[in-house]
């Protein structure tokens, strides 16, 4: 009788320690764009896409440089079908509004304050992209943004826009 | 005897699981660092307190340095 109750507690000790190890390893950012569809406008339309799902806030000093790459990407690609997604995660909306301000997006721009999408991507740094393909699907994620590896995101991208064309 | 044993030997466990991992559901997040990533909340945003602080240490001890790290708080650098 005791080695069987000394067995159950093992066992659910083991199991206890195996979930708090790997807890953090069952989350993982959506697959598709179902949740971020139902954020942006009805204007805009995520079908037949490259989604270019970039998180940022004002206060993120590579979020900010990284805004000018995304707008000359946007701006030469965005006929091919591409279409980035900034999600701002800023609390302070006039700190936002003022650095949108400073550098106007053409892309738009969704305002999670809450930090909902964030908690739903598990977000483990600022700024950190997602990549999806015209069926929606995700293909990449990247963390931080760095001038160096700027030219390996967009050739990811152009990958996208070339392997699969606009329907 | 063994009951009691084996008991310990549980909350042994649980212990030390909750030692090691307790602590990993809480804390900023990434996305919630807007106020954390100032420079005043930075441990050496005072110049003048930190030259003279550096002073008496390398004076003192013969150290200098080290005492905070670069980047602005919102885990990316």
């Amino acid at each position: 009788m005791s080695h069987r109750i000394y067995s159950l507690v093992l066992t659910a000790t083991l199991l206890l320690i195996v979930l708090a190890t790997t807890g953090s390893a069952f989350a993982a950012p959506p697959e598709t764009l179902k949740e971020l569809s139902e954020a942006v406008p009805d204007s805009v339309s995520l079908e037949g896409q490259v989604v270019y799902v970039d998180f940022w806030a004002s206060w993120c000093v590579p979020c900010r440089s990284s805004f000018p790459w995304m707008k000359t990407l946007y701006d030469k690609y965005e006929k091919q079908g591409l279409e980035i997604i900034a999600v701002c995660v800023d609390k302070d909306h006039e700190a936002a509004a003022r650095f949108l301000a400073e550098n106007p997006a053409p892309f738009p721009v969704v305002f999670d304050s809450t930090g909902h999408l964030a908690e739903l991507y598990e977000l483990e740094a600022m700024p950190t992209s997602f990549l999806y393909n015209r069926s929606g699907e995700l293909v990449s994620q990247h963390r931080g943004f760095r001038k160096e590896e700027s030219d390996d995101l967009a050739t990811g991208i152009l990958e996208l826009l070339a392997k699969e064309k606009p329907q | 005897m063994k009951r009691f044993k084996c008991l310990a030997l549980a909350v042994g466990i649980l212990a030390l699981t909750q030692l090691v991992f307790g602590c990993s559901a809480i804390g900023v997040q990434v996305w919630e660092r807007d106020i954390l990533s100032k420079p005043e909340m930075q441990p050496d945003n005072r110049a003048v307190d930190q030259a003279i602080d550096d002073h008496i240490y390398f004076s003192k001890e013969a150290s200098s340095g080290g005492r905070s790290f670069g980047g602005g708080g919102c885990g990316c650098n």
